[in-house]
């Protein structure tokens, strides 16, 4: 059995999967989902309509981006050991600067140990010709710099640590 | 027809483009890739393709005429951004006894300098916006700082693609803008010579189509709108304008042709202008080059405008066009952009998992995606571009609409919803919108029948639970026909 709990704006469902046994809310479902596709190209027929939807879990593992009829739907998915991680992540989030997005980093205009100030420019990232100054979260002693100029980081690196 | 080869030294949808153009004339042509491009779409619409290098080489004019020389091309055609607009280049090609497919190299000179191409157009009896014709001082003297009208403009003089612009709303901000401006078009152009100017208030970006033989005929073939832009950048061009009258339509294309004579311009350019709610419209510079809104003009006037730069650049003579130029129906583009909308606009990159592009009635898809493609940091965000064609705007509009519905793109984020969101807003549909309208321009997420989204919360959870539980049904991930008909009756609820 597994319990999953789907957030869509801000409305959540909760999906019971045991066996061949699905129930949304705790109601059985009249719905159907036909695999088209390894990828997670899916129709879903929902009632007499068959509407095709696309899958794929994103990279921090809890969101997954439907689409269909040219729109997106961003779903968060969570079970209970997932919910473990995201609260370990929360925390780390407040003394850590991760990357935004993949790219180039183009300038670290800080040092280890700096006094920084809230709002101030820790790294230069650029991703499609596009500069993105990321500033300090807080107000704090720079710990550790994760990266330097020329680097390329992935979505999600760590940039810079914050002294607790 | 002249013997001719042609390089075309760019990549992504606007290298396909232009390598269709060569296959339709039987003009054989040579492809470039760096090595992060190695299985680029665009090498597959090439005769021959050539390595140049590392991701940054599609700027090394070195490496792009090495490539001509080892390909016998004897032809370049630069697209647009990347060389397209560096008059080092252009020269370098015609000293090397190769034809540049675009404007004379003094002519990519006078207008990327935008300095010089404002005192020349004002020369030429242009309406010019108010603003510096020289250089911005290092330290903005105090005798000028006290003439400035604010908000005012501080636009990089060697800029273009929109950076390099910034806007000082007070005295308090110049400082910081000056120096904003000039630190970004150091990054961009290696140049942070940066000038004043007056900022339009509630302007449309209107441009207008030109091309030229070289030898004093040239020929206007219709105007564009643009105004759909976000940080400068556009995002949504139709053609034509709407709501001009015809004397104003004309007073704007009579403009742009006498700048365009007066350059002799050769190949095609654009002629943009900003238009005020009074109708007076300003110069703002000239796009010595194809441009990515090029097929709006295409759809309404039937031309090839790829083909006509070809024709030219081979010395054929150039046909004949109307003095007026009238558009048959209206187009409308839609830039198809990986970025994440919900998220800030932020650059989106990954792989492209699952891909359907439009089609039908009235859609052209320009576009460099394919499914298993990875969309990399390297490069600008523009994967495709979806332009609909039809009697009129109305028409037009619904078309897009209908194909920005059936784009699909799996694995990114895209920004097609915002661009439906757009327009389907009433004021875009009445075509009154301002380049300013997406700084305030609020969308309304659409909402999902409650029934349907429970149904998409549920998909979401199954696939959830086969992704992370692969060995729970391993006929899910592999298997025969059968097998994942047995999981559709698993994934059933009540069958």
């Amino acid at each position: 059995m597994a319990l999953y709990n789907v957030t869509i704006d801000n409305r959540e469902y909760q999906v019971n999967i045991s066996g061949g046994q699905v129930t949304v809310n705790g109601e059985r479902v009249n719905a159907k989902v036909v695999s088209l596709n390894h990828n997670g190209l899916q129709l879903l027929r929902h009632g007499k309509r068959v509407v095709e939807v696309f899958l794929s879990i994103q990279d921090d593992d809890t969101c997954q981006v439907l689409m269909f009829g040219g729109r997106r739907i961003v779903t968060r998915i969570r079970d209970q050991a997932s919910a473990r991680t995201q609260t370990g992540a929360a925390e780390e989030r407040s003394s850590t600067l991760l990357a935004p997005m993949h790219g180039l980093v183009v300038d670290v205009p800080i040092h280890e140990g700096d006094q920084v100030e809230h709002g101030q420019t820790l790294v230069v990232l650029e991703s499609m010709k596009m500069q993105m100054q990321l500033r300090a979260p807080r107000s704090g002693k720079v710990d550790k710099v994760s990266v330097q100029a020329g680097q390329e980081v992935q979505k999600g690196a760590v940039l810079v640590q914050f002294e607790e | 027809m002249t013997k001719m080869r042609v390089l075309v030294a760019n990549r992504g949808e606007i290298a396909v483009r232009i390598l269709r153009a060569c296959r339709e004339m039987g003009v054989p042509s040579v492809a470039v890739f760096t090595d992060v491009d190695e299985s680029a779409l665009h090498l597959r619409y090439a005769d021959e393709a050539i390595l140049i290098g590392e991701k940054g080489q599609y700027l090394s004019i070195e490496k792009i005429l090495e490539a001509a020389r080892l390909s016998g091309a004897t032809a370049i055609h630069p697209g647009y951004g990347f060389l397209a607009e560096n008059a080092d280049f252009a020269r370098a090609v015609e000293e090397q006894g190769l034809t540049f497919i675009g404007p004379r190299p003094e002519t990519v000179a006078m207008m990327g300098d935008k300095l010089a191409a404002r005192r020349f157009s004002r020369k030429t009896g242009l309406p010019v916006i108010a603003g510096t014709d020289e250089p911005l001082p290092q330290q903005v003297p105090l005798e000028m700082a006290k003439k400035i009208i604010y908000p005012v403009l501080v636009k990089a003089a060697a800029g273009g693609g929109g950076r390099g612009i910034r806007l000082a709303r007070s005295p308090e901000e110049l400082p910081g803008m000056v120096e904003a401006a000039r630190r970004e078009a150091k990054a961009a152009f290696s140049d942070d010579t940066v000038f004043l100017e007056s900022l339009v208030q509630q302007a449309r970006h209107i441009e207008v189509q030109i091309l030229g033989d070289g030898e004093g005929n040239v020929a206007c073939l219709g105007e564009r709108e643009c105004s759909i832009q976000r940080r400068r950048q556009k995002l949504i061009e139709e053609a034509p304008a709407s709501g001009l009258s015809q004397e104003l339509r004309h007073q704007i294309h009579d403009a742009a042709l006498k700048l365009g004579r007066a350059l002799s311009f050769r190949s095609l350019g654009t002629v943009e202008f900003l238009l005020d709610r009074e109708d007076h419209f300003y110069f703002i510079e000239v796009n010595p080059r194809i441009q990515v809104e090029h097929p709006v003009t295409e759809l309404v006037t039937g031309l090839d405008l790829v083909k006509a730069q070809i024709l030219i650049a081979l010395g054929e003579p150039m046909r004949t066009y109307p003095q007026t130029i009238l558009p048959r129906g209206a187009a409308i583009e839609a830039r198809i952009l990986a970025e994440d909308t919900q998220e800030g606009f932020l650059p989106s990159t990954g792989q492209v998992l699952y891909l359907k592009e439009p089609g039908g009635p009235g859609i052209r898809v320009d576009s460099a995606l394919y499914q298993g493609m990875n969309v990399g940091a390297d490069y600008d965000s523009l994967l495709a571009k979806v332009i609909a064609w039809g009697e009129d705007r109305p028409a037009a509009i619904q078309r897009l609409r209908r194909a920005l519905n059936e784009f699909q793109i799996g694995g990114l984020s895209t920004d097609i919803d915002f661009i439906l969101q757009i327009i389907e807003s009433p004021q875009f549909a009445s075509g009154d919108v301002t380049t300013t309208y997406l700084e305030t321009f609020q969308p309304v997420t659409p909402t999902t029948e409650p029934g349907l989204e429970r149904d998409l919360a549920l998909a979401a959870a199954m696939f959830a639970h086969q992704q992370r539980n692969p060995k729970l049904a391993p006929e899910l991930c592999q298997g025969s026909d059968w097998q994942r008909m047995a999981w559709k009756e698993q994934m059933t609820g009540n069958g």
